[in-house]
């Protein structure tokens, strides 16, 4: 969310980060006021997330006033209220992608370091508001009332509530323990979507079968529609079983808000990277660096981590949305020298990282086991 | 497995490349050094508090700082003016 409120880098980021961090809240609840709602679609369907409602109108609506200019969303990219597209957010896996980064740690570490001493120098005018905003927004219980407010005696820590989230949704575990390197202790869900990595896998090696071949318009062709159609209404349906009645919609929203902060603070050489020196090209460099000032090392393979995570994010929620739809579009053709369509190129995208990240390449053929 | 009616294939197939711009469309972020996202999609912002504008690292020249501090200099006018209608103001007698 707040890569899409910053508008533009560096401009709207420095002005955002300069936000009081009331502001920044506010506009996260005006942002959930303005998600999209199709109710004829299902509770928990991308377009019908959720029907929980933010701070009451009046309040938030006197909240959005008080500033100067007023707070207001992107204006709606289609006339028909019902399909009024004026905010969206990205899938939970954008979260999840973001996280095996460490970048949350790391950045846990910053923050103790300047607020505590000045082992790393001290913070510039421009850090300082950083610094305030981040550990009022994220590193202490959010504010009593906000749709974001996710922590409670009941889930007391929010690594955990994360971790949760994840495991529910995609049966897997982030790629790194505690600090101190044992495994992060959180509640394992008996509804978890356990085949999840095995059918996005399989999804993705014969998406790849059918993008290899796009050109292909005689002779034998591998592409096989109906086994895509199948893996995907699996992912769909699995998917979706576990945002039933809009299940997990609040705890996606949050997360991946807090998760675009610290990718929007290291996309561009912003106010705290200058701070700490840390000055690179290249979202995963920066990061590798302030890792490197705090005595943390962030994931190798980090630059993959932030590659995938915005098609991948925008691929699955398409599936939620459309199902087996997307399938005819995976195995359009082509001519040769033609471009591939926007679906094929994300998939082209994740296909590449997830192989990297996993180390399965899903670019191999099967061997088949006579 | 039944098939689908031609129509109501077609529409699916427009559909979901049509959703998938529509998601794109709505998801996307801006980029180093790439123009800002279309007005369409961009967010107003309040201007951040005054003291935090002397704070911006590209300093008092930047357009987006400029214009803030305009806007919070008109702010101050309007301060000065309700100011000077409370000293103008008669005093206030007590019950007659």
């Amino acid at each position: 969310m707040f890569r899409r409120f910053a508008g533009n880098i560096p401009g709207g980021a420095n002005m955002l980060f300069l936000q009081h961090p009331s502001v920044l809240t506010t506009l996260l609840e005006v942002a959930w006021q303005s998600r999209v709602h199709n109710p004829a679609r299902p509770l928990g369907d991308p377009f019908h997330r959720s029907n929980v409602p933010q701070l009451p109108d009046g309040w938030l609506n006197a909240l959005k006033v008080i500033t100067v200019p007023p707070i207001a969303p992107p204006a709606s990219t289609a006339t028909a209220e019902s399909t009024q597209l004026a905010v969206l957010w990205d899938h939970l896996i954008y979260a999840y992608m973001i996280e095996n980064t460490r970048i949350y740690e790391i950045f846990w570490r910053v923050l103790h370091e300047f607020l505590h001493g000045e082992k790393l120098g001290v913070p510039t005018a421009a850090a300082q508001h950083w610094l305030r905003n981040t550990e009022e927004l994220f590193y202490r219980d959010p504010p009593p009332f906000s749709i974001t407010t996710i922590s409670s005696h009941i889930r007391a820590d929010m690594r955990a509530s994360r971790r949760n989230a994840y495991w529910r949704m995609f049966g897997m575990d982030l790629n790194h323990g505690a600090d101190n390197g044992q495994p992060y202790s959180y509640v394992k869900a008996d509804a978890y979507n356990n085949e999840f990595v095995t059918i996005f896998e399989e999804f993705l090696r014969e998406a790849w079968v059918a993008i290899i071949n796009v050109s292909n318009t005689s002779g034998s062709n591998p592409r096989d529609q109906g086994k895509l159609e199948n893996l995907v209404a699996n992912l769909q349906n699995m998917l979706m079983s576990r945002r039933a009645n809009g299940n997990l919609s609040r705890e996606e929203f949050a997360f991946v808000s807090m998760m675009s902060w610290f990718h929007l603070t290291v996309e561009f050489n912003s106010p705290i990277i200058e701070a700490l020196r840390a000055e690179a090209t290249g979202t995963e460099q920066r990061l590798f660096k302030v890792a490197q000032r705090v005595g943390l090392p962030a994931h190798g393979l980090s630059k993959s981590y932030f590659d995938i995570a915005d098609p991948i994010s925008r691929i699955l929620i398409l599936i939620e949305a459309n199902g087996t739809g997307i399938v005819p579009h995976i195995v359009a053709t082509a001519p040769p020298g033609a471009l591939l369509n926007e679906i094929q190129v994300a998939l082209n995208t994740i296909i590449t990282h997830w192989s990297i990240i996993t180390g399965r390449d899903v670019k191999a053929g099967k061997v088949a086991v006579r | 497995m039944a098939q689908q009616p031609i129509a109501e294939q077609r529409t699916r197939l427009e559909t979901a490349l049509e959703e998938f711009k529509q998601i794109s469309d709505v998801l996307d972020v801006p980029t180093l050094g790439k123009p800002r996202l279309p007005k369409n999609r961009k967010w107003t912002l309040p201007c951040p508090d005054r003291k935090a504008l002397a704070d911006h690292p590209a300093g008092p020249e930047d357009e987006e700082v400029k214009k803030c501090l305009q806007q919070h200099s008109y702010l101050s006018k309007e301060n000065e003016a309700g100011e000077s209608y409370v000293k103008d103001s008669p005093k206030q007698t007590g019950r007659k």
